[in-house]
């Protein structure tokens, strides 16, 4: 091949698209053509200036900016169950999925909302699953004058540790004084690993339910408010019935209300 | 076309707007990026990225999914790219190359992994690159700029530009030639840089 290429020829050549035969002769006229070689040289240097080139990243304000108006120009509408979910969330809280602080806020929310539900339930199950149990001893808190009078039962009997939810503040203060504290019991509780120790939390007003279901030597109410005097007798009455307490053993039997 | 942009499509045909939200937000890179490679400068290239995604909402319903529509979308971008530098033509504009380069200069300084000197040199070769392909016909200038920037084959070039793959090398093989005249320094051996 002796004329230089022409321009299609070269074309081909240069992208390797050319039959073996046909890129052999230009080859051929190539090692011969100083012309030829210097062209192809160039383009060679060009192809590969333009292979490395890198493309300069947009400023990051610019790109926000972008992101932006394509976002309030075309917002993305979840599809699909739990993605429109997230939607009906997003009209009736303002949820915005894209604003990352306030989706943990609301995940965060959930989470907790989640493990009070939980624990409550879980608490409410364990009173119901309590309360058809029956028990030898209703503590609920012990004078520390009585505490060698009880020690006698703690060392018989299966205990129970009853607080009263209702009492209010300034009624535990007042009877700090004559009564154990929680943590005082529990320990004396811990002294006597062989003991079944059970802890339980009830509201006054099931308290009548609660004894009519266990056997009560001992009851401690001297927390209890006056408004609820009539409950105190019914409970007297309902220990008084069942027998269960020795009659010297009823002097421990002690109320805030002494004149009842 | 994968078959979650076929979906994505046949619900933004149906009208919604959620659906072509989500093809944005998997485009809307791509497509800066070819903006930009061919207005050369940033601030362009966002005007006619968001005029693409806009114009394809508009005509999306015409999209018969022949092609990908990543394809199809380009071809808007190249058009609209194309009818900017024709706007531009009429009237001297102030170039924004500039303005990247010193972008490109604060990168530089952060830059740990290149020295400041291969970097600045390489950054002048991309200048004198980009300086380059602005004097290109517009058809030279795109079929170089999806074949070297965007990795595009001649027959995806040819799908997007609308012409035959032997018209598409033909347009690179001299906007190959028109480079080497552009270039007026001397090209440096890049392989000493890699």
């Amino acid at each position: 091949m002796n004329r230089c290429p022409n321009e299609k020829q070269l074309n081909d050549y240069f992208e390797g698209s050319l039959p073996r035969e046909r890129k052999r002769a230009i080859d051929k006229h190539i090692a011969g053509c100083p012309s030829c070689q210097y062209l192809l040289k160039d383009l060679e240097n060009v192809d590969s200036l333009l292979r490395a080139r890198k493309r300069p990243e947009p400023a990051k304000s610019l790109h926000k900016q972008y992101v932006a108006q394509l976002n309030s120009l075309f917002p993305v509408v979840h599809s699909g169950p739990w993605k429109k979910g997230l939607a009906v969330l997003s009209r009736l809280f303002g949820y915005s999925p894209q604003r990352n602080l306030v989706r943990f806020a609301y995940g965060l929310i959930l989470v907790l909302f989640g493990f009070f539900i939980g624990r409550y339930g879980m608490i409410q199950q364990r009173d119901r699953a309590e309360q058809g149990k029956t028990a030898n001893l209703v503590l609920v808190s012990i004078s520390s004058a009585d505490r060698e009078i009880f020690q006698d039962y703690l060392t018989r009997s299966e205990i129970w540790l009853l607080s009263m939810g209702n009492t209010t503040v300034q009624d535990r203060k007042l009877v700090r004084d004559f009564s154990l504290d929680r943590e005082t019991a529990v320990y004396l509780l811990g002294q006597m690993p062989f003991l079944e120790q059970k802890a339980y939390t009830i509201q006054d007003s099931s308290l009548i339910r609660f004894l009519n279901g266990i056997e009560p030597l001992l009851l401690e109410t001297s927390n209890t408010k006056h408004s609820e005097v009539g409950l105190i007798s019914d409970i007297q009455k309902i220990i008084s019935n069942k027998q269960l307490i020795d009659e010297n053993r009823r002097l421990q039997l002690r109320f805030q209300n002494r004149g009842i | 076309m994968t078959g979650k942009d076929h979906h994505l499509i046949l619900k933004a045909k149906a009208g919604d707007s959620g659906a072509y939200g989500q093809l944005v937000r998997k485009y809307q890179n791509k497509v800066l990026y070819l903006a930009f490679d061919l207005c050369s400068n940033y601030d362009d290239a966002k005007d006619v990225a968001q005029d693409t995604f806009v114009r394809a909402f508009e005509k999306i319903h015409q999209f018969q999914e022949r092609s990908q529509f990543s394809t199809w979308l380009y071809r808007i971008a190249v058009n609209l790219s194309m009818d900017l530098h024709r706007k531009r033509q009429n009237r001297q504009h102030r170039s924004l190359q500039d303005h990247e380069f010193d972008i490109d200069k604060k990168q530089m300084m952060t830059s740990d992994v290149e020295t400041p000197l291969t970097l600045v040199e390489k950054n002048e070769q991309r200048v004198q690159i980009d300086r380059a392909l602005n004097c290109l016909s517009p058809n030279q200038r795109t079929a170089t700029v999806l074949k070297y920037f965007h990795q595009m084959n001649s027959r995806e070039i040819s799908g997007i530009m609308g012409c035959s793959e032997g018209t598409v090398r033909n347009h690179i093989f001299r906007a190959l030639k028109n480079l080497k005249r552009q270039l007026k320094k001397p090209i440096p051996d890049i392989s000493n840089h890699t």
